[in-house]
């Protein structure tokens, strides 16, 4: 039970990006070197702004996008070893950003909720498919007199629903859940966070939950992992996290927070400035150092790697200092 | 979508109204007329001759008898080919130009839709550049180069097909107009199937067909190419209705019977009533293609709805 049923090891991917005709592709890293662990009904939350890396990590852990480096491990077995991924496919899934623009407008609702079963568990028999969609669909909140209707006859909530339920169907242990509210109205939000939380407790499933937001992931997550520029930079338990930030970036994320209380204003130290630096040539030693407030010489010559301060992993090379 | 068949129907004649009406007062338009050749004619002689054929009535009159004629099925007599009704020669030359242009889309689809997905799945690979640039050859060599060129390698080099005309038909005598006809065609689907391929790939629904875990040759057939097909389709319907009507180029290199031979030689003659013919057949067939396009366009994407 304590043996984590996903592991993710120093997973690095990258793309080739064409800059011009002639010139040579260059290399971006969008994920570097990120682990992490996830047991069996934990949900682990990963937040950073947009172009960090997170849903890249996502696809990564799912083999839509080739590994650069490092291994993902389910239950003690590696992906790469396999050469029939239908395995890894019926026990991690996914749900995806874009409620209607991730389901194929020309396939109705039964028809995308069958598929992953027709692929993964041909064994079924028509009839079982059949049933297994309909209860699945009713535990995602939909009607299953529905299954006969086009994706463009739903609201934005109810297409994530459908893809819930996608995902859902063939009964994975893991499901990787991309920022699956961002596109939602808030009261929806709450609606399939619910959702998922219920379906998580009902199904054991151990869940990867992506966000910007970073209430939505408090909300959620047992423990949570804070990205820049691809590098996981602080891991720690929600409530550790979110009252007691040990790294620069974590503070400044938190920090920039709206009150919702009106005429209170946040201190202006935490912030930070300046755009994130293009992950094309990423800043030498800590990824951080240019918008750091606390910058010092070693930042720009060592990497920070990921260490314990207290309850907390963090990747900063003044955290745990007395005066931090 | 019976209801709107039918409307389009409807919709199609006053098309069609506005296309014989601008054809027949252009066709007459123009200086000179059935009659005139290097050897004049007696005026008595013409002057009978343009009364037979009612060339002598006001110019709406014989709008309007032209009108009568067509809603009886009636084209007319041809003024150049003596003996001979519009509706014989339309359908002399049509099955002719039918079979090859037929021929020669079936062809270009199998090749065009095949080579253009090809392409798309290897983005900028070499086989992607290769396909692409004998696309973009095929799209630039007019077919009056192409076809002599096929002629001079596959019939007179080689010696492998005849070179011209229709011999009893067989299918050797097909190959090389067909190909002609069909190389300009394949450039063109192909171009588009992969333009419009690489964009259905990047969509969302495809990363999650591949998300389902999905074998490739799924993610492709079952949900990737019938979006990707919707612009081929609307380019097909304008693209057949044109081939099969004839080329008049094809026609007369490889000496074959067709019905584009038939305008040209028309209009060239002042054949009034042969032009008008090959202009309404043509008309037809467009607006029928264009229906035909539309309602396959419903059959693609359940999201139409008509």
């Amino acid at each position: 039970m304590n043996d984590p049923l996903l592991s993710v090891r120093d997973v690095s991917v990258e793309f080739k990006v064409t800059t011009g005709t002639w010139q040579r592709p260059k290399v971006l890293t969008a994920v570097d070197q990120v682990s992490l662990e996830l047991r069996r009904g934990e949900t682990l939350g990963v937040v950073g702004e947009s172009g960090c890396g997170k849903s890249t990590l996502a696809r990564a852990i799912l083999g839509l996008v080739p590994l650069a480096g490092g291994s993902v491990w389910l239950d003690g077995k590696s992906v790469a070893d396999q050469r029939d991924k239908r395995w890894w496919r019926r026990d991690i899934q996914i749900i995806f950003q874009d409620p209607l623009a991730s389901l194929n407008p020309r396939m109705t609702v039964g028809e995308i909720i069958a598929e992953p079963l027709q692929t993964l568990m041909p064994e079924l028999s028509r009839d079982d498919t059949k049933k297994r969609v309909r209860s699945m669909m009713e535990r995602a909140g939909l009607s299953a007199g529905h299954v006969n209707r086009y994706p463009h006859e739903f609201s934005g909530g109810q297409c994530q629903r459908i893809g819930i339920a996608r995902a859902l169907v063939s009964e994975p242990r893991v499901v990787l859940c991309d920022e699956p509210v961002s596109a939602l109205d808030v009261s929806i939000q709450a609606q399939i966070v619910n959702l998922l939380t219920d379906l998580q407790q009902e199904m054991g499933l151990a869940l990867l939950f992506i966000a910007h937001d970073l209430a939505v992931v408090r909300h959620i997550s047992r423990k949570v992992m804070v990205m820049y520029l691809g590098r996981a930079v602080e891991v720690a338990d929600a409530d550790v996290l979110y009252e007691t930030p040990t790294h620069p970036y974590t503070r400044a994320l938190l920090a920039a927070v709206p009150v919702p209380v009106p005429g209170r204003v946040r201190p202006e130290t935490e912030l930070v400035h300046g755009d994130v630096p293009s992950p094309l040539s990423p800043p030498s030693g800590c990824a951080f150092r240019t918008r750091c407030p606390k910058v010092i010489d070693r930042c720009s010559r060592e990497r920070p790697e990921l260490r314990r301060i207290d309850a907390t992993m963090t990747a900063c090379h003044r955290a745990g200092e007395t005066d931090a | 979508m019976l209801n709107y068949a039918f409307k389009r129907f409807l919709g199609a004649w006053p098309t069609l109204l506005i296309l014989i009406a601008l054809a027949f007062f252009m066709i007459r338009a123009a200086p000179g007329g059935p009659f005139d050749s290097e050897r004049h004619l007696p005026p008595e002689i013409e002057a009978n001759l343009r009364a037979a054929y009612h060339l002598d009535e006001p110019l709406i009159q014989q709008f309007g008898r032209y009108l009568v004629g067509l809603t009886q099925g009636d084209f007319g007599p041809s003024f150049q080919y003596k003996d001979y009704t519009v509706t014989e020669l339309i359908m002399t030359g049509f099955p002719v130009s039918l079979r090859l242009g037929g021929l020669a889309m079936l062809l270009a689809v199998v090749v065009g839709v095949s080579a253009g997905s090809l392409a798309a799945l290897r983005q900028n690979s070499r086989t992607d550049h290769a396909v692409m640039s004998v696309s973009m050859t095929g799209i630039s060599i007019p077919n009056f180069v192409m076809a002599p060129l096929l002629i001079l390698l596959f019939a007179v080099y080689l010696g492998w097909l005849p070179a011209g005309g229709l011999g009893n038909g067989s299918a050797a005598n097909l190959v090389l107009p067909v190909i002609s006809l069909a190389l300009p065609q394949i450039a063109y689907i192909s171009r588009l199937t992969r333009g419009s391929m690489i964009e259905v790939l990047r969509s969302n629904f495809i990363r999650t067909a591949r998300a389902k875990g999905l074998p490739e040759r799924v993610v492709i057939l079952r949900h990737a190419l019938k979006p990707a097909l919707l612009p081929v389709v609307s380019y097909l319907g304008p693209a057949t209705a044109g081939v099969i009507t004839g080329s008049v180029v094809i026609e007369q290199i490889f000496g074959v019977p067709g019905l584009g031979r038939y305008f040209v030689q028309g209009a060239l003659n002042r054949d009034y009533t042969l032009v008008m013919g090959v202009v309404v057949f043509f008309g037809v067939l467009i607006v029928v293609f264009n229906l035909i396009v539309d309602l396959v366009y419903a059959l693609l994407d359940p999201r139409v709805k008509y």
